[in-house]
């Protein structure tokens, strides 16, 4: 494009104006392709959940069967719920009620402690000065990347000695302390955060908490909206910790994950259709809860390049 | 192990600063001696307190057993069982309930994890809370892992010892016996194992018309490979003998006659014998390349792609949700069949062996002493409860006067097996298994480590079998680096 | 980081709020996360197995990283193996997924070519982030399955392109691929939006200028976004590699078969390493206490590296003045 800069204006503007039509339709088609991918294996997911056992493994006499849904849905929510014709493994491992209930208090209470939290936390580091700043931010990059797998046992035998197993808190309040959501704060506030303003805010006499609720806060606003969902979609989808720490195997209190990998893993559940079923159940509502926030998120993310 | 010898050798001080006994210096050579060290062996006998003991007769370890008794507490509030298998613990609450009306809402299960692996690491952290468990149902594969002090309690402190159970299946209770010889865990059923066929392909290729022709054609491993051979020359690669190496080696893996491990070094035994069979086989198509439990294992059957399953008595179980009701396509949860159901025949099949089961235990939190007492009796000592049990779930119980008793009135039939009766040939192996002495807490490990080196050469990954050997030992080398590796 | 006060003025009275501020972080991280660190490096200097209850000094570490007797010698490959496979499967994730990332952010973000639907897109490439990679896994596993059942098997043989099944899975070439279009399918979308929300924060106005002065795309991109986009940049590159060395479900689950020795060997991670010892029947405390402590270190290293290398021009260059520092920070924040 740079051979363009040279010619006469109105050439320059004709061609200028073809060539990034040219270019927009070639990145739709890689995009369109992308999101193909994107799509298919949930599309699939879909498709499985739709067919019986038989029709998922057995041979296909035409490739393309495996794209198109069967016939069998009905039979396949029938199995996870009905009290009746269900089967009692799957009723036994699978609630939906319950799972979305549990999965998403903890989501919700998780995620927005974790996004207040590491905000402030960003917020102290950047905009104040003290002794131990440095040590603290170099502490909360190493500390970040310390393996959950290793952690999480010293953890599980702490929360066992002072009895929080069995409870949603230790699957919530550590959420306060997210290390990686601090360093995006940290990160998304040295590129954006006009320091300026803090100092505004103190002449005209505002206190330091207010400043962060009412001036930090909308100005980290597409930082926290990204993170967000990050934590939201971590917790819902974490099934390592809650496995470990909701020990009484109680249906009541398990969450979503943990109930569609015992789904998943149980051997006598031969049923491959419901299987999927069980695993687009716990996923749907959750696209579709995405695709309606969707909206703000990506309206976030714009607001970020309006106030910055 | 440390610490359990540890805690032995202060019962062992204890009991001789309290007694005052000359010859308590055994006590030491628990810790300290080699013997000890290879302790890990079931065939070393050290009970309990009198460890100066080396060897001992049947009386003596009676008596081992009686002084291991634990006084239990009976004051609790329900009989709290930890499981992973909710389904069966239904039924026999069910059962266990209407026969003793006194006890109906007394019996309660809690599920750990859903599959026996899961259940080995959950039951570790939920007996560590605060949760109640009276009773603990232990899979054979890790249950020695349980036999300790440190979870269980001997059966004799509910007051059943080792003589109620002469007409269990002996290798049941060799596998509830402890490293000291010490019975912690009993049983309500056997898991023998058998050769399930379908009877179409099997006339088709072999010409064989009833179950006792089968057996002729593949009694051992020799008439086994005869047999492989014609089926994947008549069928022409379509139809393998058998479904997969996994299910072969649970079979073959029972011709074993020295322990895993022995004097504290890993011990080869037939082993190789298997990793030759297994190519051989693989390459010659006389087995598929399915995997167990996997989603195409039960597809196998379905199409023919394999003319039988070596499976085990839970796994023939007339429900619709067994392995073979599987295999058989049963559909919408027995709502339809595929046109496969009823078409299989058992039969013993070239070596004896079992699959799988599961104990019960009594746990150290045990405060229901005596509805534990009738629950373990109604379900591993009692011969008419049993019976019941069996008539009635499809399970094959751990008696053998209940069992003969069943295949005597020749009353059972098993629909997905054309109305054979399958304990009529399930008894025959139960009989003939044998695990005395060969059972050590490594098995596990090293039965699904060997099974993964023996497919992976077999299919191709790794080039020999010299390779397939080393990956195996270094595998177990690096799980357990407490062992002999001279 | 950046001090916008001149250093004397009124500075000290304020520092008690930078402390009230990061308070609740360190309390909280303290409890729930210090002393079970403390925990793991405590047990990296005990034994394994049944001699749990020994100390044995620095012996975990001298056999996982230089071997000897047979034991340590395969503890000692396994380690180093599962070091390797973590390298390449990151690498071969992160780079497809950073190029993928980066080449749509800033497509999506560029406001001369709009391409149509750019919203749906984007909450599109996201949509595989949101779920649980347990489900992912059992997916592609049924749709990569060894046998003929496989469907992708299934349409190969039906298509005649071949005459056996591939053994996907197990396949070490094939199932590392996998795996690493597993994880890039499931986070490239999550990395676009760091970038784009990175692109978004830079200010609207160099991107007018530089219009209005005739640049082209491509020096937009090199010259003024991406520059710019280093610190949301060095971000993804730490998150990513932190990932990475931790990378633990779908190497974890994609294989066929139950039980841990099912695990494919090629797709043994560190953290799989340190996980399997972990839930060992007879548990090697002490071997996976090692290992996590190595990565630790690694991790550390690595991290420290990648910052000092991305901020020392800056930094360095910004420590000199306040003066300089506080325009600087009023550039990037575009006032």
């Amino acid at each position: 494009m740079d051979k363009y800069a040279n010619r006469p204006a109105g050439e320059y503007n004709a061609n200028y104006t073809r060539n990034l039509k040219i270019q927009g339709a070639l990145k739709l088609v890689v995009c369109i392709f992308i999101a193909i991918v994107c799509l298919l294996p949930i599309w699939l997911l879909i498709v499985n959940a739709t067919k019986a056992t038989q029709d998922i493994i057995g041979n296909a006499s035409n490739p393309l069967a495996r794209l198109i849904p069967g016939t069998n849905m009905i039979n396949n929510i029938k199995t996870l719920t009905s009290s009746k014709n269900g089967n009692p493994e799957f009723l036994r491992a699978f609630n939906v009620f319950y799972g979305f209930r549990n999965s998403l208090f903890i989501s919700i209470c998780a995620c927005a402690l974790s996004v207040f939290f590491s905000g402030l936390t960003a917020y102290g580091l950047t905009v104040y000065d003290f002794k131990l700043k440095n040590f603290s931010t170099t502490f909360i990059l190493l500390v970040m990347m310390i393996p959950m797998q290793v952690v999480s046992t010293g953890f599980l035998q702490f929360m066992v000695q002072i009895k929080l197993y069995d409870n949603y808190i230790p699957l919530i309040i550590p959420a306060i302390a997210a290390p990686q959501v601090v360093f995006f704060m940290l990160q998304y506030m040295r590129s954006v955060f006009p320091l300026d303003i803090v100092e505004a805010a103190r002449i005209d006499g505002c206190g330091e908490f207010r400043t962060f609720m009412q001036i930090g806060l909308p100005i980290l606003k597409p930082a926290f909206a990204v993170q967000a969902i990050f934590a939201f979609v971590a917790n819902w989808n974490n099934y390592y910790t809650p496995s470990m720490l909701l020990l009484s195997g109680d249906l009541k209190q398990k969450t979503m994950p943990m109930m569609v990998a015992a789904v998943l893993n149980n051997d006598k559940i031969n049923d491959i259709g419901a299987k999927y079923m069980a695993v687009a159940i716990s996923i749907i509502p959750v696209v579709v809860i995405y695709l309606f926030l969707s909206k703000y998120i990506i309206g976030g993310v714009t607001l970020g390049s309006v106030k910055g | 192990m440390k610490n359990l010898k540890k805690k032995l050798a202060l019962l062992a001080a204890l009991a001789c600063a309290g007694t005052m006994l000359a010859g308590c210096g055994g006590g030491d050579d628990t810790t300290g001696g080699d013997t000890a060290e290879g302790g890990d062996n079931a065939a070393v006998d050290n009970g309990g307190d009198s460890a100066e003991t080396t060897t001992m007769n049947e009386e003596e370890q009676a008596a081992a057993n009686e002084a291991a008794a634990v006084e239990l507490a009976d004051d609790g509030d329900k009989l709290t069982i930890l499981c992973w298998t909710g389904d069966d613990l239904n039924g026999m609450i069910d059962m266990f309930c209407s026969e003793n009306p006194d006890y109906a809402g007394k019996v309660e299960w809690v599920q750990q994890g859903t599959a026996g692996g899961e259940a080995r690491e959950q039951y570790k952290q939920y007996l560590s809370g605060d949760g109640d468990a009276d009773l603990l149902v232990l899979e054979a594969d890790w249950i020695l892992e349980y036999l300790t002090d440190e979870y269980t309690v001997p059966l004799s402190s509910l007051g059943i010892d080792k003589s109620a159970y002469n007409d269990a299946y002996p290798y049941t209770v060799a596998i509830g016996t402890d490293e000291q010889g010490i019975l912690r865990g009993a049983t309500w059923q056997a898991a023998p194992g058998g050769f399930v066929y379908r009877t179409d392909l099997a006339e088709q290729y072999l010409g064989v018309k009833t179950p006792e022709e089968m057996q002729d054609k593949i009694g051992d491993w020799s008439k086994f490979e005869e047999a492989a051979k014609t089926v994947a020359e008549a069928s022409e690669g379509k139809t393998a003998m058998t479904a997969t190496l996994g299910g072969l080696w649970q079979v073959y893996q029972a011709n074993r006659t020295q322990p895993w491990v022995k004097d504290n070094k890993l011990v080869l035994d037939n082993a190789e014998g298997f990793i030759d069979l297994a190519k051989s086989y693989y390459d010659n198509k006389y087995v598929t390349d399915g995997t167990q439990w996997n989603d195409g294992w039960y597809a196998l059957g379905q199409d023919g792609s394999a003319l039988g399953y070596f499976l085990s008595t839970w796994g023939v179980k007339d429900t619709t949700a067994s392995v073979l009701a599987n295999v058989e396509g049963c559909k919408d949860n027995g709502a339809s069949w595929a046109d496969n159901h009823g078409l299989y025949n058992i039969c013993i099949g070239p070596q004896n062996y079992f699959w799988g089961g599961s104990w019960l235990a009594v746990s150290t939190k045990c405060d229901n002493k005596t509805i534990a007492t009738d629950f373990v009796n109604f379900f591993t000592t009692n011969k008419d409860t049993m019976q019941k049990y069996a008539e009635t779930s499809g399970d094959f119980v751990n008696n053998k006067a209940a069992m003969d008793a069943i295949v005597a009135a020749g009353t059972n039939s098993n629909s997905l097996l054309g109305g054979q009766d399958q304990f009529a040939v399930l008894a025959e192996a139960a009989n003939g298994i044998n695990m005395d002495g060969l059972i050590t807490k490594y098995d596990s490990a090293v039965k699904s480590s060997f099974n993964t080196a023996v497919t992976d050469y077999a299919t191709g990954v790794t080039a020999s079998k010299d390779d397939a050997l080393n990956a195996f030992q270094d595998d177990i080398a690096s799980k357990y680096p407490e062992l002999n590796w001279d | 980081m950046q001090s916008l006060k001149p250093q004397g003025r009124k500075s000290i009275s304020y520092a008690k709020y930078g402390y009230f501020f990061i308070l609740p972080f360190f309390i909280v991280y303290v409890f729930f996360m210090i002393y079970p660190l403390i925990n793991t490096f405590r047990l990296s200097l005990y034994g394994n197995g049944g001699s749990a209850d020994t100390m044995v000094g620095f012996q975990n570490f001298k056999w996982i990283l230089f071997g000897g007797s047979r034991p340590a010698k395969a503890i000692h490959e396994e380690f180093i193996r599962s070091l390797g496979n973590t390298v390449i499967l990151w690498v071969g994730n992160f780079v497809p997924q950073i190029i993928l990332s980066l080449l749509l952010a800033v497509w999506f973000t560029d406001s001369k070519v709009k391409i149509k639907g750019t919203g749906a897109f984007k909450v599109i490439m996201y949509m595989p982030n949101i779920i649980t990679a347990t489900s992912v896994c059992g997916l592609f596993l049924i749709l990569f399955g060894n046998t003929k059942y496989g469907a992708v098997n299934a349409m190969l043989l039906d298509m005649g392109t071949i005459t056996e099944p591939v053994r996907f899975v197990d396949n070490v070439t094939s199932s590392r691929i996998i795996v690493m279009f597993i994880q890039t399918w499931m986070w490239f979308g999550n990395t676009m939006i760091l970038l784009m929300s990175g692109i978004m924060g830079i200010d609207l106005s160099l991107f007018e200028a530089a219009s209005i002065d005739g640049a082209s795309s491509g020096q937009v991109f090199f010259k003024i976004t991406l520059p710019l986009l280093k610190p949301i940049f060095l971000y993804v590159l730490i998150t990513s590699m932190i990932g990475g060395l931790q990378m633990y479900d779908v190497p974890y689950l994609f294989h066929e078969g139950a039980g841990q020795d099912a695990i494919r060997k090629q797709l043994e991670t560190v953290a799989v390493f340190v996980y399997k010892h972990f839930h060992l029947t007879s548990p090697n405390y002490g071997y996976s206490a090692a290992a996590s402590v190595i990565l630790f270190f690694i991790t550390g290293i690595l991290g420290l590296l990648v910052y000092r290398f991305n901020t020392s021009s800056d930094d360095r260059a910004a420590a000199k003045s306040n003066r300089k520092k506080s325009k600087n920070s009023k550039l990037l924040g575009g006032f």
